[in-house]
């Protein structure tokens, strides 16, 4: 199951938003080790504390399998923070309609059968939640920083959007990516959810 | 506090009256959107005093209940848009068949829409702000001006609304309304009759990226059309 929450609902959900941050955790942190604090065994930033909303992808017991952290441009954004020379030159990407996806993650062990074209079912997942999010309250793009294996899965889907700049980090291909919210990518959505 | 009303979108004599640029704005929005109140309830600090700004189009007798009948503990608009990131859709007519307040019954009784859009403009703790924009049919079901959405269009008016009543906070430096060399270039080919594909090509940048330019200058400028953006631009001489 799909489940967008927003910052008045993480009392709601508080079981499966922890379940989110122990998965940041054990990508972010065990695994890729981009970030190098935590709190206890969850990582939760900065940028949570302000007003955000998580796609999360579940399981019937409510664990997270795949999740993503989105946040209007308008506010602070991790690309701002953490990575502002990786925008092109020139370029603020400050509106209210672009929407930085960051903290994107999925439970490689428990992320579900790969479908056919070698993504995984929560990546999938994913792609669709954010898609119907930005529908829902009036999102035209989405700006990410992923490592390319990521990008790659979504682009199987025909969801990568487009690389605006890509660089090595620790021997790790990692890509910050462009996604427009176009008719054609509603379509293809619309025709992927059979997969869920 | 500051409560400002133009009940029916007009200042009345006698009335705290909405400053002439906002409600210059909330005229165009209600012409482009088609609706029917907008109202924003702003929560902000100023030298670390915690501050509340209503500016407000709906009837008077609607408004008085705010403070007469404490709406404000009960408004889904304020109590979930204040500390939301994405917007959120009311549809009071199911509300009132869901919830046992008064709140939605009322709404419906007052007759100043069935759906509400509140769209939050978050500046992190220094300025939440909630604004609302009522409906008389389904929000969603209002079709795109070009190629924007509704929801789009709603996203932008919200914080054009907010950057001409609040202007720019010192603590928002980052979003400076001076335009980059690029963005300037991007808005002097569009001018010129350009399309983004071609501007793409010229300044060998991609489609999106162009789209992403005309985006941040709208933000920084307060605008939501192409025209008003152009106009704007022309007035600040940004561009010739």
């Amino acid at each position: 199951m799909i489940l967008h929450v927003e910052t008045h609902e993480r009392e709601k959900y508080a079981k499966q938003l922890r379940s989110y941050f122990r998965l940041r955790k054990k990508v972010f942190v065990d695994q890729l080790r981009w970030v190098e604090t935590t709190d206890g065994d969850i990582e939760f930033d900065e940028l949570d504390v302000f007003p955000c909303t998580y796609t999360l992808y579940v399981d019937k017991n409510d664990e997270v399998l795949a999740g993503a952290r989105l946040i209007p441009t308008t506010q602070m954004t991790l690309l701002e923070r953490w990575f502002p020379e990786l925008l092109p030159e020139d370029m603020s990407f400050k509106s209210p309609t672009i929407w930085e996806s960051s903290r994107y993650c999925i439970d490689g062990v428990r992320s579900g059968k790969k479908l056919s074209s070698g993504a995984k079912r929560a990546n999938l997942a994913i792609n669709i939640g954010n898609l119907d999010y930005a529908l829902r309250v009036g999102i035209t793009e989405f700006i990410t920083v992923v490592e390319y294996r990521l990008f790659a899965m979504s682009n199987t889907f025909g969801m990568g959007g487009q690389i605006l700049s890509e660089w090595e980090y620790d021997g790790m291909r990692v890509v910050c990516v462009m996604i427009s919210i176009t008719e054609e990518n509603k379509a293809l959505a619309d025709k992927m959810r059979v997969f869920l | 506090m500051k409560i400002a009303i133009a009940p029916e979108f007009r200042n009345q004599l006698g009335l705290p009256s909405v400053k002439k640029r906002v409600l210059q704005r909330m005229v165009t929005a209600k012409a482009d959107l088609r609706c029917r109140h907008i109202s924003i309830w702003a929560e902000h600090r100023l030298k670390g005093k915690k501050e509340l700004t209503v500016i407000s189009t709906f009837p008077t007798s609607w408004i008085s209940k705010y403070s007469i009948g404490g709406f404000s503990k009960l408004d889904p608009s304020i109590q979930k848009g204040l500390s939301s990131a994405g917007a959120l859709i009311f549809d009071f007519e199911v509300m009132s068949r869901e919830t046992s307040d008064q709140f939605a019954p009322q709404v419906l009784k007052a007759d100043i829409g069935r759906y509400a859009v509140c769209v939050p403009v978050n500046k992190f703790v220094d300025l939440n702000v909630a604004v609302t924009f009522t409906f008389d049919v389904e929000p969603q079901s209002i079709g795109p001006t070009g190629t924007e959405p509704i929801m789009a269009r709603l996203q932008q008016y919200a914080h054009s609304l907010v950057k001409i009543e609040f202007g720019e906070l010192p603590e928002h430096s980052k979003t400076s309304d001076v335009l980059t060399k690029r963005e300037q270039e991007v808005l002097r080919a569009v001018k010129s009759g350009k399309t983004y594909d071609e501007i793409a090509e010229i300044l060998g940048i991609s489609k999106w990226t162009v789209v992403a330019h005309i985006r941040s200058v709208k933000a920084k400028l307060g605008t939501v059309r192409l025209s008003d953006t152009l106009t704007e631009a022309l007035a600040r001489k940004y561009i010739h």
